[in-house]
């Protein structure tokens, strides 16, 4: 299930996001960096189909976004960087309407990740009662409902504690053959933890693509010194 | 994870349903190729029938590109389950009682036990391939299954179990019972062959 | 020959594997049984006979009917209790004082008022959610469409429930009006009003949704209501009870509410219509 980006570009009005980003991600766990305004937000928002990009195509399993949107939103996750969630729905609820949407049969597997991610003592609670962390974690779960090929995941650790951390890696983890994994982050951590490859971006353009490994040695990326900080803690 | 050799990425067949399911015509052909022969075999030694075998591998493939739900974790004893299934209907269907005379089995309580075939029949029987047919239908269907998933597809008894939604404790007990029931009706086999040599 | 054997028991227990003895004779058999694959020819022909039924990726598949209840009953979780409260209290309301009352009056007033709770059930329905919730049903194997029907379900079975048992209600106090057509005249008002509100919501959101419909139909409750007090004296009867009659009897009002019906049921398909052009684009 590769995911193919060609040339894609995106400006809000004078402002540009993306630049002609070309990619080629085969499954498999990537870390997309950068600092704030580096366009990880909107690239992962043009993935999820949700904004058009000015420029460009985009591929998913060799079939273009532009003539195969119900398909493809089929075998979405996609967890957006603010999560404003109805006060009054509950974390179960919510799984259970977005199962339902998504034609999932089994009702277990609502429990199945709520448990993973150690959401179950508060299922039933509202969101207006929840914690920031408790809040993401809902997110981060009804996106691997249906046990999707592309899981597209912003600021996948923010606001979380340790614990929900472990949580979220043990899940992400799990093997499941041909799923793509992008994921942005600003902790180093979670690159190491979780990534095979890393995607760096910088004033929209891509400065790095490649393993984690190599990483480390590039030069003057923005990113490299609180990665090399954190490896000599 | 896409396995590369020689060049070529080696998809596993649960990627290649899952763009099989986005209308590709390459990944079907994949399968197809990895599962056209096998379940050909399989249905073919289930039912006796080489025909009515290939008609059902066709409905299995067509079930698969129909099927709407969540795509199977494991492909392969999904899709080896639609042809059980598809087996099963055979077995109970009305064109099939009005060609074999078949018997319910009381023992086992199921209703799709071709009547068994006299003994003396294997051994008019010209090649291996068709006294290995003849054995296998002397068996009761459900422990046919288990024997065929077993020895020809190789799957574990845990799959075994899933594939035909008996309890792990039943598929053990038709697999014992259908071996033991084959090595007795060969065993009867010999003695009836010195019998008529003699 | 063993791994033969071994095939055949594994997974046995060891007295179930003593208990079956040599079995080699039988694994040299099974072994020996050699089917060909199929051929070339074999795998082209299959291939082409499978061929009409690969997946086109954009084109929808219908729902079968269990799936669109189920799809309805999801839809409740998105309703604050509220909501029913007020719907159920509109009837009770009505129940309770025609019970003491014998009047018709505020049975009629409920009903004249239902379309306006069906269009304002459909800009609660669609009102706008948060964003996050919103992107993240689009992103689902159900289109806009499917969501747009199962939660006009809702909203039509419920106030379709209400009004019915207050029209019955009125039929009851005044049986010279005849009941059907008094369905019927309600009824078509109700799917234009509802239509109309679902596809202005579809097209330009809810506060558009909201006023319109509040719009047109008050003017045409406030003309009706004119008529009956100019000419109720005449009759002899209330103003209530003449309008009751009129509206049950009357042939323009029957073929205005015909054709409401169908302007209501052709907005209703132009708004589903509508929700899938969105989903077969970007959002």
């Amino acid at each position: 299930m590769e995911l193919r980006i060609q040339g894609l570009s995106k400006s809000y009005g004078s402002q540009v996001a993306l630049r002609d980003v070309t990619l080629e991600l085969m499954p498999g766990t990537v870390a997309l960096l950068g600092p704030n305004g580096s366009g990880k937000t909107t690239l992962l928002r043009c993935l999820a189909s949700l904004l058009k990009p000015d420029n460009g195509g985009l591929w998913f399993n060799g079939l273009p976004y532009t003539q195969n949107f119900p398909w493809l939103r089929g075998q979405l996750g996609y967890v957006p960087q603010d999560l404003d969630l109805p006060a009054s729905l509950t974390p179960r609820r919510l799984m259970e309407y977005l199962g339902t949407l998504k034609n999932i049969p089994d009702a277990g597997q609502v429990d199945q990740i709520l448990s993973a991610l150690g959401l179950q003592q508060v299922a039933d609670l509202p969101f207006s009662s929840l914690s920031g962390g408790q809040i993401r974690l809902t997110g981060i779960a009804q996106a691997f409902l249906g046990r999707p090929s592309l899981l597209l995941l912003d600021e996948l650790t923010r606001g979380l504690d340790l614990e929900e951390r472990e949580h979220v890696f043990a899940l992400a983890r799990k093997p499941l053959p041909g799923r793509l994994i992008l994921f942005s982050t600003h902790e180093p951590s979670d690159v190491e933890r979780l990534a095979d490859q890393a995607i760096v971006l910088h004033q929209g353009r891509v400065i790095f693509s490649g393993i984690v490994d190599d990483l480390i040695s590039i030069q003057g990326a923005i990113f490299t010194a609180r990665l090399k900080s954190y490896n000599h803690r | 994870m896409a396995v590369q050799f020689g060049g070529v990425y080696l998809e596993s067949d649960e990627q290649l349903y899952i763009r099989v399911r986005g209308g590709d015509r390459t990944a079907l052909a994949g399968l197809v190729e990895r599962y056209h022969g096998p379940l050909l075999k399989f249905l073919a030694r289930m039912t006796g029938q080489t025909q009515s075998a290939e008609d059902m591998v066709q409905d299995t493939f067509i079930r698969i590109l129909t099927c709407r739900g969540v795509p199977p974790e494991h492909f392969r004893p999904w899709i080896y389950q639609i042809a059980r299934n598809l087996a099963r209907d055979y077995f109970r269907s009305a064109a099939f009682r009005r060609e074999t005379f078949y018997l319910p089995d009381e023992d086992q309580g199921d209703d799709w036990m071709a009547a068994p075939v006299e003994t003396e029949s294997l051994a008019l029987q010209s090649s291996d391939c068709v006294q290995v047919n003849a054995l296998l239908q002397c068996l009761p269907a459900r422990q046919r299954e288990v024997i065929l998933l077993r020895f020809y597809q190789e799957f574990s008894l845990e799959e075994i179990s899933t594939i035909t939604g008996a309890p792990l404790g039943t598929v053990k007990s038709r697999l014992f019972h259908g071996l033991r029931r084959a090595r007795m009706i060969l065993e009867q086999e010999e003695v009836n062959q010195d019998e008529r040599c003699h | 020959m063993k791994d033969a054997i071994d095939r055949l028991t594994d997974g046995l227990d060891e007295t179930q594997r003593q208990a079956l003895g040599d079995l080699s004779a039988l694994a040299y058999l099974l072994e020996s049984d050699v089917m060909p694959d199929p051929g070339q020819e074999d795998v082209a022909r299959l291939l082409e006979a499978l061929n009409p039924y690969l997946p086109v990726p954009n084109a929808p598949r219908p729902r079968p009917p269990s799936s669109w209840l189920h799809l309805i009953r999801s839809q409740f979780v998105l309703f604050e209790s509220s909501f029913w409260l007020s719907g159920a209290l509109v009837l009770l309301l009505g129940l309770f004082i025609t019970t003491i009352d014998g009047q018709e009056l505020l049975p009629l007033a409920f009903v004249l008022l239902s379309p306006l709770l069906s269009a304002a059930g459909v800009a609660y329905a669609f009102r706008p959610e948060t964003r996050t919730l919103g992107e993240l049903e689009r992103l689902t194997a159900t289109t806009t469409a499917e969501l747009l029907y199962a939660r006009l379900a809702l909203v039509l079975a419920f106030n379709l429930l209400i009004a019915l048992l207050l029209l019955f209600l009125i039929w009851l106090e005044g049986p010279q009006v005849l009941l059907w057509r008094l369905v019927l005249a309600w009824l078509g008002p109700m799917l234009a009003l509802t239509g109309l509100a679902l596809f202005t919501t579809v097209r330009w959101g809810s506060l558009v949704s909201s006023l319109l419909p509040f719009g047109l139909w008050g003017s045409m409750v406030l003309l009706g209501w004119r008529e009956a007090l100019l000419h109720h004296i005449a009759s002899g009867m209330t103003a209530t009870s003449w309008l009751l009659i009129e509206i049950s009897r009357s042939t323009p009002v029957l073929i205005g509410s015909m054709l409401a019906c169908l302007a209501g049921i052709g907005l209703l398909i132009l708004s589903g219509r509508a929700a899938s052009c969105e989903r077969q684009s970007w959002n």
